[in-house]
């Protein structure tokens, strides 16, 4: 067992005495008692109830982003969090009630189809948390198809470590880990929605040059997804070990500047630019991963030079009922190219994009900065004029 | 019939200019405030008003300055929340167009009275143009000296629509990716740079100095039990005046898009955007409240001729495409979502269909990490039920074009 974290920190509070109050509360039926500020999934433990968890590991600072350690509190109607909710007094929970076991089992599932198998014929399998909370819970084969789960290429460039991200299930307890633990910040999380991804740096494949050999990675993925490399040494643990509790990345408040820092970056550039994310990264003291993180969330900032006027296109179900679809075909046949390009004379990008807040002029769209509203196949080419 | 409280001034006067404000009784409120009452006297005048969240959660509005003045700390922050990313809304657009100003004295109460020394305004990107006003009004309400306990500075987010979320928000101020957070800690308890943090929507604010003015009571008589006041709505889609309306709480959704927005032939609305909820044309006179549907105010309208499975095809992709993507139910659960109906839109759907769709809109409200994952499939859920021969329909015919194909 790794590490004694969060107990640690608990005890700690206990200690020193801070206005910790003893509560009573239910776990399954049975009475218990926890110090206030113990999560659910400590109280659990210590009444020997077990309760699986993912994403969460006593390291760590909780990120409750699995949502497998879900358990039902009498009087909400949804499940809470185990591994991030506190006890509170007069709490009665349930970690095994059909509604949690059948959320839990439907998480599984969806872990299960979004990433890319099969991994029954993987002897690494065994290994993996996923497969054994599943057989514990009896899921079989997931009743949800996700036609294109997330697939990556193995990286093996690493003389240490070898990444297969087709197994991994998003916990990030290796960003945790290299964050809070080693302190080096390699890995990041990039992009968003379906296609959220660990990245390393500008999402480069893991080499030789941005990860050494203290293995706490390893140590701590759930899956299959980190392993150590077939050449690799036998060197168990990295040095940082030592330093058991976890550091919560120092938050510079300079960060706040990142954001706007990135807008400018991409309106004098038309993008943000490898070099400036690794220059930012420098002066705000974050990692590279970080800043490609940030920039990779939002739909607006770009990694790709954009056009020198950018046209974006609302989609959402207001302008597509008043005609959205037929306005795009025009602007696509008046500049030639399709959403996500960029003309040949880098004069115009086409995007598409979600609900500018137009919708009393639909169908709408934003050229850089300014609505143009109530379009119609004519007035297209009148305001593409202008530029 | 229109009631305008909070768009009382809109049209009436310059927004480019504080003067014009100032001569409609501009910022007696937060002179009245500073100079009779204490901050708990005005936080209890809110709380008595009944006023509730017009973002789209409805929390009391004074419960959350309450607990946000309780708390101790050396810093506590108020965010004016002007991201506006749900689907169909645009009155905090026509708000911030017209009288940014009774936005900038709202902020400045509220900063007061929970003793905030730092305030921002989150305006999406999708505003910028707005930008420059917004700083106008600021720069001339400070330099009118009614901004002497406050500092509001405004960010800008980059196109997310999860940025509106709270938690997505504080982390995009703070230079993080706009992911959710998990609660508890509430905000108003460690919010912003872990301090206390008190976030409003834009129309929430816009309500307050005139709470401050005319006093709970007057406030209290409109609306219905729960619900007080008026509301903004948005109204879009399918109707033949789509704009801005502002109503009492409890008046009908046939006042509104019938009478108001002169819609015909229709077969369902959308209220409260692309997590809101279906009403079917049946229900066409549900009051509009927060016992009923409210949500962000979002009204969408729908005519017969549309295709519900192809709305919620559409409507999917977008909640999809903007899940932060961090907890799995939202992130995958989405997508999963997304996938069946498209596949029942272009008929090629199978009888397992129906059921999935219930069970992955089960986890998703039950299991997600924030209000985005939590209410995605309402829709869906409203459709399955008032619209239930269509999704049967669409599974048969799928069935009959495989036999045949
Ligand atoms: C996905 C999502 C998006 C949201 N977007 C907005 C928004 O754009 N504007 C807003 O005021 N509230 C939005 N909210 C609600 C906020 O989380 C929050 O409840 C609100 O800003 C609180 O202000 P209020 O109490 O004054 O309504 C959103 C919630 C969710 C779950
Ligand atoms: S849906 Fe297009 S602007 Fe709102």
């Amino acid at each position: 067992m790794i590490g004694l974290a969060s107990d640690q920190i608990i005890s700690e509070m206990a200690y020193k005495g801070w206005d910790m109050e003893l509560l009573k509360f239910q776990i399954d039926s049975k009475e218990m008692e926890a110090f206030e500020g113990m999560t659910i999934l400590q109280a659990a433990e210590k009444a020997g109830i077990n309760i699986p968890t993912l994403c969460h590991h006593r390291d760590f600072i909780p990120t409750g982003a699995c949502r497998v350690c879900v358990v039902e509190l009498e009087g909400s109607e949804r499940l809470v969090g185990s591994c991030h909710t506190p006890v509170a007094k007069g709490m009665a929970l349930h970690t095994r009630s059909p509604k949690v076991l059948k959320a839990r089992k439907a998480t599984i599932e969806l872990l299960l189809a979004a990433h890319t198998g099969p991994c029954v014929m993987d002897f690494r399998a065994a290994q993996c948390d996923l497969h054994k909370i599943a057989s514990d819970l009896e899921v079989g084969p997931p009743r949800f198809h996700i036609k294109k789960p997330r697939f990556y290429p193995i990286e093996d460039a690493s003389p240490y470590i070898r990444r297969d991200l087709s197994k991994c299930i998003l916990c990030s307890r290796c960003i945790s880990a290299c964050n809070e633990l080693a302190g080096k910040g390699v890995f990041g999380a990039g992009y968003r929605a379906f296609d959220s991804k660990v990245i390393v740096d500008n999402d480069i494949p893991l080499n030789k040059e941005v990860c050494k050999d203290c293995y706490l990675c390893v140590e701590y993925c759930p899956t299959t997804a980190l392993s150590k490399a077939k050449n690799a040494g036998d060197k168990k643990r990295g040095k940082k070990m030592a330093a058991v509790l976890p550091q919560p990345r120092l938050q510079d408040t300079r960060c706040g500047n990142l954001l706007p820092m990135l807008k400018k970056a991409q309106s004098i550039s038309r993008h943000v630019s490898a070099k400036f994310m690794a220059k930012t990264a420098e002066s705000l003291n974050l990692s590279v991963s970080e800043v490609f993180g940030v920039t990779t969330f939002y739909s607006f900032l770009s990694t790709r030079p954009l056009g020198a006027n950018v046209i974006r296109v609302c989609k959402n179900l207001p302008c597509y009922l008043k005609g959205s679809e037929i306005i795009l075909k025009g602007i696509e046949e008046a500049i030639g190219i399709k959403p996500g390009e960029v003309t040949r004379d880098k004069k115009y990008s086409l995007e598409l994009a979600n609900c500018i807040g137009a919708c009393d002029q639909a169908p709408a769209m934003l050229i850089n900065q300014e609505v143009y509203g109530d379009l119609t196949p004519r007035k297209i080419s009148k305001i593409l004029k202008q530029f | 019939m229109q009631k305008r409280i909070v768009l009382k001034n809109c049209g009436l006067i310059d927004s480019k200019s504080i003067d014009s404000y100032l001569r409609r009784g501009g910022f007696a409120a937060l002179e009245k405030a500073q100079k009779f009452m204490t901050p708990e006297q005005a936080i209890e005048e809110v709380s008595a008003s009944g006023l509730l969240g017009r973002g789209g959660a409805g929390f009391p509005c004074g419960l959350k300055w309450k607990i946000a003045r309780e708390q101790r700390s050396d810093e506590k922050y108020i965010i004016c929340n002007a991201d506006e990313g749900e689907v169909g809304t645009f009155k905090d657009r026509y708000i911030l167009e017209n009288d940014p100003f009774t936005l900038i004295e709202a902020i400045a109460i509220s900063g007061w009275a929970i003793g905030a020394g730092k305030a921002f305004i989150y305006l999406r990107a999708e505003y910028h143009r707005l930008f420059d006003r917004l700083l106008n009004a600021i720069n001339q309400a400070g330099r009118k000296g009614f901004l002497n306990h406050l500092d509001i500075e405004l960010r800008e987010g980059a196109g997310a629509y999860m940025c509106g979320e709270e938690s997505g928000l504080m982390n995009s101020i703070e230079g993080l990716r706009g992911e959710a957070r998990y609660k508890p800690p509430f905000p108003p308890q460690k919010g912003l740079w872990g301090k206390p943090t008190v976030i409003n929507n834009v129309e929430t604010l816009m309500n307050i100095p005139q709470i401050i003015l005319n006093g709970s009571s007057w406030f209290k008589a409109m609306g219905t039990a729960r619900s007080k006041g008026t509301k903004v709505f948005s109204v879009s889609g399918d109707v033949e005046k789509p704009g801005v309306y502002e109503l009492e709480l409890g008046s009908r959704l046939s006042e509104l898009v019938c009478d108001l927005a002169s819609a015909r032939e229709i077969k369902m609305v959308q209220v409260g955007g692309a997590c809101g909820r279906i009403i079917p044309v049946e229900l066409i006179d549900t009051p509009l409240a927060y016992e009923t549907v409210l949500g962000s105010g979002a009204v969408t309208v729908f005519n017969q001729t549309r295709d519900v499975i192809d709305v919620m095809h559409r409507n999917m992709k977008f909640l999809a495409e903007e899940s932060c993507g961090r907890c799995t139910p939202c992130r995958d659960g989405s997508e999963a979502m997304l996938e069946i109906l498209g596949r029942l839109a272009r008929g090629e759907g199978a009888g397992e269909d129906i059921g999935a769709l219930e069970d992955l809109s089960s986890v998703m409200t039950l299991s997600a990490l924030c209000g985005l994952g939590q209410t995605a499939p309402m829709p869906v859920l409203d459709t399955l039920k008032y619209f239930r021969k269509e999704y049967e329909s669409r599974v048969e015919q799928s069935i009959f074009l495989r036999t045949i194909g």
